[in-house]
């Protein structure tokens, strides 16, 4: 029984001037898979994530939340169909304190101001609660990743894509973000994971997509990567 | 009303400065309540600007035209058509509000220097259609006859009368911008302020808020206009020009961008220098009255924007808080580099 | 007919020559530090006013014209060093604006209370009778503004091509990072560039001066008209400025007789109708840094 196709690229190119940064790509992120997306560097992986959520437009092809063509809508539209992403050098609201991140998260989908025990929860369940009273700018590197975090998560989407989102962390936080993707994952939420972090990325992934220089080149099982010659040739040729 | 929505400092400071006001006829000339009733206007207009710029963290050198607009519209429709001005002045103000979401609507998806620009071009487009447009606005030499607004008059010095008026709607208007970004509409604002893309992100439709805050800001100038054509009962096209933009962005700036008290403090302190300017001046520097304006004011905007960006009204809360933070320097010029 | 067509082209080439030179300001400084200098107009001023003083105390032409472009040049580096340098990393880019307004009318300011408000008129540079040029009526300082403008833009040209400073503006508007690894400081190519437009605005003014004498309040109209120039021709782009600033200037000519009031404001309509419908300007391209 396939599950339901939440989020979906379909024939999608893109090009930045006479480069061609995606070329004919179909990604399908299905309800409650963790799908990691992974390549070597320049493959593409940050522009199809700019693509999914809208932020770039596709040269051509089409994306699709729920069989809905999005192309020529603004991120703010796939954020209110339920996706949402972070950002590999984040995108903080840096004079709004931690507590505000999350609440502006909230309020913009219609809770009201007084939806207090909600923000609490987002904190807490990523561990900052003690922090929500800082202002976000003020935080070390690893707390504010999570803080985009838990302001992802607070818009409860149902697909949520995260670019690098171990980069910058120590391993400590590495193994809770590993636990946290386990646990969004139970709670039925899709993750789209780009991470050059191969062993965190295989390790949670239910699936994984392989770009090479703009071009899928495999869509297979996690314990089939290291196995797959056009992965590690993909990865030998550049790196 | 008030309790609740604003914070409880708000609230006192400004039945503080309601009081000042009640006993300023009482104690200043004729003079001084002239200077505080233009500081009013401005203030009104400032604090307008205040959010677009220091909230939204856009830029517009185009507000006088809005101002401008206001007047013009509320003059004219008093003086053609004989209407009360307490009716011309909600209607100029609606009409401001709707012609500046009709222009922000394209305009606003620039941004940084090309929206600089266009906000500029704009405003000076303004000026020349006023110029222009004999027929309608009577052209370079303006018209007079505007009728004042009627309200029941306490003083026999017109002044402290219009005093009490214009800082009536200084207060309201303050509490309610006051209120409006310790909402979390304000805090919506601030967001996009900080990341617009971010913003997005968790379902903000960044383009619709900027062109709300956009008129919402006009409206706020066009208030100020109103009352201002109604209290001179003459108008030209000359004071509603790019020196007056960019006037209204000194007080901003210097008051605190990010800051509704900024907008306030900043006009009543750029009221009182041009006038100590004027008054200064004339007996060192013959036939130069007033004319040093520009270079106070072009000084003045470069030195604190280089020293303390976050203007006068960070001071205050500066000495309260002990957190002074610069909210406009944040990022590198690069970020120019998309030349937008 | 075509004797009307080609005063109108005359004219407009004129007006054109002048906006490009300060297109050719925006673009040199903008293309090196990211930032629109919004007091570009003011050097155009500054060349027109400090020509007019010089010729009309008797100082001969070639050296009034030379002390103007020295002096904005001048100015061009004061400006810099007092209210940019402090500010790079640390303002944003609506903060650059409001500093280099801030300069603008301080500069205009200052010029105010030394040298008044009326205007200055200064002699054309050959005094004589309009010369006739294909059923056009030209005026002899139109040619001197052609002139003046074709020899700048090829020295400019050869400036960036040929010289150790031209390529490390141009190095350092192409990439800033890999100039400043082949040892190109970043701050004095900054310097450079307000230097460099300085002298080139101030060039404008100098032969605009006879034609439309110098006054204080000159520079925010010229610069306007200018950055309209640059943002046709794609902002980053000098040959595009060159021409963005010709079309401009043609399409003002073409105006003047339909409703010369409204001229002004045609441009700045054009203005916005292009940055929201071809950021990139009119010769296509997209818009960022790396011209030259």
């Amino acid at each position: 029984m396939p599950a339901e196709t939440l989020l979906e690229t379909r024939g999608v190119w893109r090009e930045f001037g006479g480069v061609v940064a995606l070329r004919d790509v179909d990604v399908a992120l299905r309800a409650g898979e963790i799908l990691a997306l992974i390549g070597p560097n320049g493959a593409g992986k940050t522009t199809l994530l700019n693509v999914f959520s809208c932020v770039l437009a596709p040269t051509r092809g089409g994306v699709y939340v729920r069989g809905v063509r999005m192309n020529g809508r603004s991120p703010h539209a796939v954020a209110r169909a339920g996706v949402t992403r972070t950002f590999q050098n984040l995108q903080l609201f840096g004079s709004l304190t931690v507590e505000e991140n999350v609440r502006v998260a909230l309020e913009a989908r219609g809770r009201g101001a007084a939806d207090r025990s909600g923000v609490e929860r987002c904190l807490a369940r990523l561990g900052i609660a003690d922090r929500a009273a800082d202002r976000a700018d003020e935080l070390p590197f690893g707390q504010r990743r999570l803080v985009e975090l838990a302001r992802a998560l607070a818009l409860e989407p149902t697909a949520l894509l995260l670019d690098e989102p171990a980069a910058g962390l120590s391993l400590l936080e590495r193994v809770a973000l590993r636990h946290l993707l386990l646990r969004v994952r139970s709670d039925g939420v899709a993750v789209l994971l780009v991470e050059h972090d191969l062993d965190l990325a295989l390790g949670v992934a239910d699936r994984v997509v392989v770009l090479d220089q703009g071009v899928k080149i495999a869509d297979l099982k996690p314990e089939e990567v290291r196995r797959d010659e056009r992965v590690v040739a993909a990865y030998l040729g550049t790196e | 009303m008030i309790r609740g929505v604003l914070p409880r400092r708000d609230a006192v400071a400004l039945a503080a400065v309601a009081a000042l006001i009640a006993v300023a006829p009482f104690a200043l000339s004729g003079y001084y309540l002239g200077v505080l009733v233009t500081a009013g206007l401005y203030g009104i207009a400032a604090v307008g600007l205040c959010l677009f710029v220091g909230y939204a963290k856009q830029i517009s050198l185009g507000h006088a035209a809005f101002y401008g607009l206001g007047a013009y519209a509320s003059g004219l429709l008093a003086t053609r058509l004989g209407l009360s001005p307490w009716l011309t002045l909600p209607v100029a103000v609606a009409l401001v509000v709707l012609a500046a979401a009709a222009v922000g609507y394209p305009v606003l998806r620039l941004e940084g220097n090309y929206l600089a620009m266009a906000t500029l071009a704009l405003g000076i487009m303004f000026s020349v259609v006023l110029r222009e447009w004999i027929p309608v606005t009577a052209g370079p030499s303006g018209f007079s006859g505007i009728p004042e607004l009627p309200f029941p008059r306490v003083f026999a010095k017109g002044e402290a009368n219009t005093l009490w008026l214009v800082w009536a709607f200084v207060i309201a208007l303050a509490a309610l911008a006051l209120a409006f970004v310790n909402s979390r509409w304000g805090r919506a604002l601030r967001a996009i302020g900080d990341s617009e893309l971010a913003a997005e992100l968790v379902g903000l439709d960044t383009a619709r808020w900027k062109v709300g805050i956009f008129a919402l800001s006009a409206g706020y100038a066009a208030v100020a206009g109103a009352l201002y054509a109604h209290y001179v009962t003459f108008l030209s096209p000359e004071p509603f020009g790019f020196m007056f933009s960019l006037e209204l962005l000194v007080m901003a700036v210097v008051g605190g961008l990010a800051s509704v008290w900024g907008g306030i403090t900043g006009a009543v302190v750029i009221v009182a220098l041009t006038e100590l300017l004027r008054r200064a001046l004339p007996p060192w520097l013959p036939g130069s009255s007033g004319e040093l304006e520009l270079v106070v004011f072009g000084v003045i905007l470069i030195v604190v924007l280089l020293l303390r960006p976050s203007g006068l009204a960070s001071l205050g809360a500066w000495v309260i808080e002990r957190r002074g933070r610069e909210p406009i320097a944040v990022e590198a010029p690069e970020a120019g580099a998309r030349a937008g | 007919m075509t004797g009307e067509l080609a005063q109108y082209a005359v004219t407009g080439v004129m007006l054109g020559s002048i906006y490009a030179l300060v297109a050719l300001g925006f673009v040199t400084i903008y293309s090196v530090t990211g930032v629109i200098n919004f007091a570009q107009g003011e050097f155009v001023m500054l060349g027109a006013m400090l020509a007019t003083i010089l010729v009309n105390d008797g100082t001969p032409l070639p050296l009034a014209a030379l002390a103007a472009v020295a002096g904005a040049a001048l100015a061009g580096a004061l400006i810099h060093e007092i209210a940019l340098r402090p500010a790079w990393r640390r303002v944003s880019v609506i903060g650059m604006i409001m500093i280099t307004i801030g300069v603008s009318v301080a500069v205009r300011g200052l010029a105010l209370l030394a040298w008044g408000s009326d205007p200055r008129p200064m002699p054309a540079f050959t005094p004589g009778p309009p010369i006739e040029l294909l059923g056009a009526v030209v005026t002899r300082q139109a040619l001197w503004v052609l002139a003046t403008t074709a020899v700048a833009l090829a020295a400019l040209y050869v400036f960036f091509q040929t010289t150790a400073l031209g390529r490390a503006l141009r190095a350092c508007a192409v990439n800033p990072t890999a100039a400043r690894l082949v040892g190109i400081s970043p701050r004095r190519m900054a310097l450079a560039s307000f230097v460099l437009s300085g002298a080139i605005g101030a060039l404008g003014g100098v032969v605009l001066a006879p034609i439309t004498f110098a006054t204080y309040d000159m520079g925010l109209m010229l610069g306007l008209k200018g950055f309209v120039g640059a943002v046709l021709g794609g902002l980053a782009n000098p040959p595009g400025a060159v021409a963005g600033a010709l079309i401009l200037g043609l399409l003002e000519s073409a105006a003047t007789p339909i409703s010369s009031a409204y001229k002004d404001a045609l441009a700045f309509l054009v203005l916005i109708v292009v940055m929201i419908a071809r950021p990139g300007g009119l010769f296509g391209g997209s818009i960022g840094r790396g011209g030259l």
